[in-house]
């Protein structure tokens, strides 16, 4: 299991504990893969399907804990690697704006 | 001129342009207009090169049209001087744009025919173009996006002579409505570097004008039925998509790539994307749903092009 995203931006931030799903990004779902668009900056990039799966958990009410319990679960993993892929994958969707800070209290 | 639907202020003041410099162009041929239609493309050429003239009417006899049709895309080579050295040069309209400046009359009907090509890029809007290599095999249609060197011209042809019919070798043509292949087809502009490959399939390059194409070198125009024995086809549904890229010596291989990863790379691929943008997105989503994408390493044609064919008959 690892998430991966492919991408055309060099943006870098960092993503929140309480991530949620940016509304300025077009998403079309391909056999569990994603393809997000963004209008504002004609930004196309690939989701695979555990990013995908993390991008759908990231709704401002699953902290990054919940979401890397859920991803092990899922895949079978153990917990330390599930948590780095999440961050790791938070990161570079928040990088692009795909996810932005959620209302919630950090994690 | 076809009309215009993108909103793009660039395009908007190049018609303005257009329409401004027309009326500086004035040809003098010895024959009338060439009018001819291929596809949903209509296109008028007047030339004042003889040589390059008498090639374009052998490579589009089949579409000749009497009169000029309404929108069509109008295509003028005037000869002139340079201001300084008064060296003698050809220039390349389109649409009352000038697009090349050429020095010679050898490069004149590869230059008419990219003049056509950046017209329609620009100004048809009914179509999603994608650079690539379009084919029908056994009623299925096969596009196969590449960058530019790529090989897909050359590979295109090698499956004509296999049986494969021609849609074009430039421009996936795709109806937002239906998502159907619709048939461009242009003459195939071979690159001296497959000039054997040509010769293989029965067309000596020897035996035929040899034109200049800028930094692609010395080329010829050949006319998709003096490779193979199949009609052009009428359109069809994409069935395959298959990516392109040619290493010499590389031994030919194909292998899927995801959906998701065939509408990126078409994205790249795309003439057109910034007119349709969201709705780009969607039409490639759909048209990947209906299809099955490759990447492939082409090698030598004849090998390459027998994989290509196993992969789309699904042997």
């Amino acid at each position: 299991m690892t998430a991966t995203l492919t991408d055309q931006s060099s943006r870098s931030s960092r993503s929140s504990d309480r991530p949620l799903r940016s509304e300025e990004w077009m998403c079309r779902e391909l056999d569990g893969e994603g393809i997000f668009y963004d209008v504002a900056t004609d930004t196309t990039c690939r989701l695979n399907e555990t990013a995908m799966f993390i991008w759908t958990l990231c709704d401002g009410d699953h902290g990054v804990d919940e979401i890397s319990e859920r991803l092990a679960a899922r895949y079978d993993v153990g917990a330390e690697r599930s948590h780095r892929d999440v961050r790791d994958t938070l990161d570079h969707l928040g990088s692009l704006g795909i996810v932005s800070s959620g209302q919630g209290p950090v994690l | 001129m076809t009309t215009l639907s993108s909103g793009l202020p660039g395009v908007a003041a190049l018609l303005r342009g257009a329409c401004d410099r027309r009326e500086t162009v004035a040809v003098v041929t010895e024959e009338g207009p060439f009018h001819f239609r291929i596809g949903a493309v209509s296109v008028s050429v007047r030339c004042v090169d003889v040589e390059a003239m008498r090639e374009f009417r052998r490579l589009y006899a089949a579409y000749a049209q009497d009169e000029p049709v309404a929108g069509a895309i109008k295509v003028d080579v005037i000869r002139t001087r340079d201001g300084r050295s008064m060296r003698r040069r050809y220039e390349v309209w389109g649409d009352g744009v000038r697009r090349f400046t050429l020095w010679n009359s050898e490069s004149i009907a590869p230059h008419i025919e990219w003049a056509i090509n950046w017209q329609i890029m620009l100004f048809l809007p009914r179509f999603y173009l994608i650079h690539a290599g379009a084919i029908e095999i056994d009623g299925e249609g096969v596009i196969m996006p590449a960058a530019p060197g790529s090989g897909k011209t050359t590979l295109t042809a090698g499956l004509l002579g296999r049986g494969a019919r021609y849609l074009s070798d430039e421009f996936a043509m795709i109806d937002p409505e239906t998502l159907r292949l619709h048939p461009y087809p242009k003459a195939l502009c071979i690159k001296e570097g497959s000039f054997e490959v040509l010769g293989e399939l029965g067309v000596r390059a020897s035996e035929r004008p040899i034109f200049r194409k800028g930094k692609k070198g010395s080329v010829v125009l050949v006319r998709p039925d003096e490779l193979g024995g199949e009609p052009v086809s009428a359109g069809c549904p994409v069935r395959h998509i298959i990516f392109c890229k040619y290493a010499e010596g590389t031994t030919p291989s194909i292998a899927p790539v995801s959906r998701a990863d065939g509408v990126l790379r078409l994205v790249q691929q795309s003439f057109t994307f910034l007119k349709f943008r969201t709705l780009g997105v969607d039409l490639l989503s759909n048209l990947v749903r209906g299809a099955r994408c490759y990447e492939l390493a082409s090698g030598p044609i004849e090998e390459t092009r027998e994989l290509v064919l196993r992969t789309v008959r699904g042997g």
